[in-house]
C-alpha cells in the first residue's frame, strides 16, 4: 500500500502543475496582504474584516473567504481530478492494471495524495497571506466583526481553526474530484464537471431560490470557511460544516465502491 | 531470463462482450494448454484486442468468464493476474521517467526484485538506453519496453497485442528474436495477436481465427485449410483484371502487389491450360511459381474475403 502512496506522491510531484499551483497560491497569499487595505473597504467583505485598525489576522481570513469557493477548488481539482483520468488519458492507468495491482490500492493512494495536496494548498495560502500580513500590519489583539475582542492567543487558535475548517472543505472537494476523475476519460472534463458543479452550488447559495434544493445540496457550507469564526467559537456551526464535508467524502467513496469504474 | 513460475492454463468459457448494442465477442469458448503459444488472427475489428483486454483484466465480460489455472478472472481479476504479463495496443509509460525508472516503479508496485529490471532490459536490448527518458523513445523501443514490462514478473502467461506493429524490417526481425527468446527461456503460455502471418507461423503452435466477433477456427496453423496444399504466384500484367478473370474461372485469387497474382491451387486443375487461357486473353505472364500455400493465403481463403487486412 505505502509503495503505491510513495509512487503517487512521486508522480504528482514530477508534474509542473503540483509545484506551479502551490507557487501561484503563495503568490496570491502575498497579493492578498497587499490588497487587504483596499478590499476591506468593499461592502461584501466588511462583514468579515470590517474593523478600524488593520490586522494581519484578517489577511488569511480574507484570502480563505475569497478563494475557498473557486480558486482553491480549481487548484485542488486540477491535481486530484487528473489523478485517474489523466493516467487513463495517457494509457498508463491500464499499464498499472495489467500488472495485477488492485485498483483499490491505487485509488486509496491517489485519494491520500489528493487530500495531502488539498491541505498543503490551504496551508500555503494561509501561510503566505499571514506572512504578507505580518510584514505589513503586525500581530496584535483585534476586534472581530461580531464586536468581540480577541487576544493574540485567541487569534492563533482561530487561525488554526480556520486552516482546519478550510482544509476539511478542500478534502471534500478533492474526494469529489477524484471520484469524478475515476469515471472520466479526460482531465479537462473532470475539471469542467467539478467547476460547473461548484459554481452551480455557489449560485444556489447566493440566490434566495429553491430553499429545498439548497438544503439538499447543503450549499451553505462551501462558502462558510471564514464566517463561522468568532470568540467564543461557534462549535456547533463548525461541527455541522465538518459533518457536511464528511458526508461529501463518504458519498464519493460509496459511489466509487458501488460502480467500480476502474475498468471498461 | 529464468523460468516462469508455472505456465498458465487458460480456459475461455462462453465469453460474450457487448458494447451497448454492438457485440464485440459472441459466445466464445476455448482452452489453451500450459506452455503452448496461441496466435490470434483475423481482420481489424474481429475481436482480437477485445479478447486480450478481457485476458488482461482491463475489460469485464458481459457474460461467461475466463479461468487462469482454474482461478476465475472475474470479478476479482487481480487475484488471477498474479501470473500474467502483457499489453494491449501500444504500451504506455511515464514519458518523464527513464526506461529503468518506469520498470523500477512497476517492480516496486508488483513486489519484483530490482535486479529483475536489469535482466529484462538486457533481454529486450534496451540496457544501453535504460537511463534515457521514455518520452524520447521510438515506436520500436516502446514496443520492446512493453515486452520488458510483460517479462518483469516472470509471468506464466504472456499476452501481447500486435507486438510487431509499426516496426521497420530490421526492428521486426529483432522483435521476433526477442519474443522467441522470451518464449523459449520463460516457458510460459503465450497469446499474441498479429497481422503478420509469417510471425504467427513461426512463433505459435495454435491459432484462433476471429471474424466479426466470432471464433471461426481454433487449432494448428498447419491444419487451417490443409486441403489447399499449394498456391501459384504469377508475375503478370495487368494483375487486377487477372484476379477478376481467374475468379471467373472459379479459382480463388488475390493481388498481393500491383504486378502479382496469388491463387490457391487445386491439384485437379491443369496449370498449363489456365496459363494458356490467360495468354489468350491478353495477359502478359513473366513468371509462374508453384509453392506450398502460405498461412496467409489459407486464412484469406478460409475467411472468404480478399479484403482482410493481413500483410
Amino acid at each position: 500500500m505505502w509503495t503505491c502512496v510513495r509512487w503517487e506522491w512521486r508522480r504528482q510531484t514530477h508534474l509542473w502543475r503540483f509545484w506551479g499551483s502551490l507557487a501561484s497560491l503563495a503568490g496570491m497569499g502575498l497579493l492578498f496582504a497587499y490588497v487587504y487595505e483596499h478590499l476591506r473597504q468593499q461592502s461584501p467583505l466588511q462583514a468579515l474584516v470590517g474593523q478600524e485598525i488593520p490586522n494581519s489576522f484578517f489577511v488569511p481570513v480574507l484570502a480563505v473567504a475569497v478563494s475557498s469557493l473557486v480558486l482553491l477548488p480549481f487548484f485542488v481539482t486540477m491535481v486530484s481530478g487528473d489523478a485517474i483520468s489523466g493516467e487513463r488519458q495517457s494509457g498508463t492507468w491500464f499499464m498499472l492494471l495489467t500488472q495485477g495491482i488492485p485498483p483499490w490500492r491505487l485509488y486509496f493512494a491517489k485519494w491520500l495524495i489528493a487530500v495531502t495536496y488539498a491541505w498543503l494548498a490551504v496551508a500555503v495560502l494561509v501561510g503566505s497571506s499571514l506572512v504578507g500580513g505580518l510584514a505589513l500590519f503586525g500581530w496584535r489583539a483585534a476586534i472581530l466583526p461580531a464586536g468581540t475582542v480577541a487576544s493574540s492567543t485567541d487569534l492563533i487558535r482561530l487561525l488554526l481553526v480556520l486552516f482546519a475548517y478550510c482544509s476539511a472543505g478542500q478534502t471534500a472537494v478533492a474526494s469529489l474530484a477524484l471520484c469524478v476523475s475515476a469515471f472520466s476519460r479526460h482531465t479537462v472534463s473532470t475539471v469542467m464537471v467539478m467547476m460547473g458543479g461548484l459554481l452551480f452550488m455557489a449560485l444556489l447559495g447566493d440566490f434566495p431560490i429553491m430553499p429545498e434544493a439548497q438544503q439538499l445540496f447543503l450549499t451553505d457550507y462551501f462558502s462558510r470557511a471564514a464566517d463561522v469564526l468568532g470568540v467564543p467559537l461557534n462549535w456547533s456551526s463548525l461541527g455541522r460544516g465538518v459533518a457536511v464535508y464528511g458526508i461529501y467524502c463518504v458519498c464519493s467513496w460509496l459511489l466509487v465502491i458501488w460502480l467500480e469504474p476502474f475498468r471498461q | 531470463m529464468g523460468q516462469s513460475r508455472m505456465a498458465v492454463t487458460v480456459d475461455v468459457v462462453h465469453v460474450v462482450k457487448r458494447y451497448g448494442r454492438k457485440v464485440g465477442l459472441h459466445d466464445m469458448s476455448f482452452h489453451v494448454a500450459p506452455g503452448s503459444a496461441l496466435g490470434l488472427v483475423g481482420p481489424n475489428g474481429a475481436g482480437k484486442s477485445t479478447l486480450l483486454r478481457l485476458l488482461l483484466g482491463l475489460s469485464r465480460p458481459t457474460r461467461g468468464n475466463i479461468w487462469l489455472n482454474g482461478v476465475a478472472l472475474w470479478p476479482r481479476p487481480e487475484r488471477a493476474m498474479v501470473d500474467v504479463g502483457g499489453f494491449v495496443d501500444l504500451p504506455r509509460f511515464y514519458p518523464y521517467l527513464s526506461a529503468a525508472e518506469n520498470l523500477a516503479m512497476l517492480a516496486d508496485l508488483t513486489g519484483c526484485p530490482r535486479q529483475r529490471v536489469i535482466e529484462v532490459l538486457q533481454a529486450v536490448h534496451l540496457y544501453e538506453a535504460r537511463l534515457n527518458k521514455v518520452g524520447g523513445f521510438s515506436h520500436g523501443m516502446r514496443q520492446r519496453l512493453g515486452i520488458a514490462v510483460a517479462l518483469l514478473k516472470r509471468p506464466g502467461l504472456m499476452v501481447l497485442d500486435e507486438p510487431q506493429d509499426g516496426l521497420d524490417p530490421a526492428r521486426l526481425e529483432e522483435m521476433r528474436g526477442v519474443i522467441e527468446q522470451a518464449r523459449q527461456e520463460l516457458g510460459a503460455t503465450f497469446i499474441m495477436s498479429s497481422h503478420l502471418m509469417q510471425d504467427v507461423e513461426r512463433l505459435c503452435d495454435q491459432i484462433a481465427v476471429f471474424d466479426g466477433g466470432w471464433l471461426r477456427y481454433f487449432g494448428s496453423p498447419a491444419d487451417l485449410g490443409k486441403d489447399r496444399g499449394e498456391e501459384v504466384l504469377w508475375e503478370i500484367y495487368p494483375a487486377g483484371p487477372a484476379v477478376a478473370f481467374l475468379r471467373g474461372l472459379g479459382i480463388w485469387a488475390r493481388c498481393p502487389s500491383s504486378d502479382r497474382v496469388l491463387a490457391l491451387w487445386s491439384p485437379a486443375r491443369d496449370l498449363e491450360e489456365v496459363n494458356r487461357i490467360l495468354i489468350q486473353q491478353g495477359f502478359r505472364i513473366r513468371t509462374v511459381v508453384i509453392r506450398s500455400a502460405s498461412l496467409e493465403s489459407r486464412l484469406l481463403r478460409y475467411l472468404g474475403d480478399s479484403h482482410v487486412d493481413v500483410r
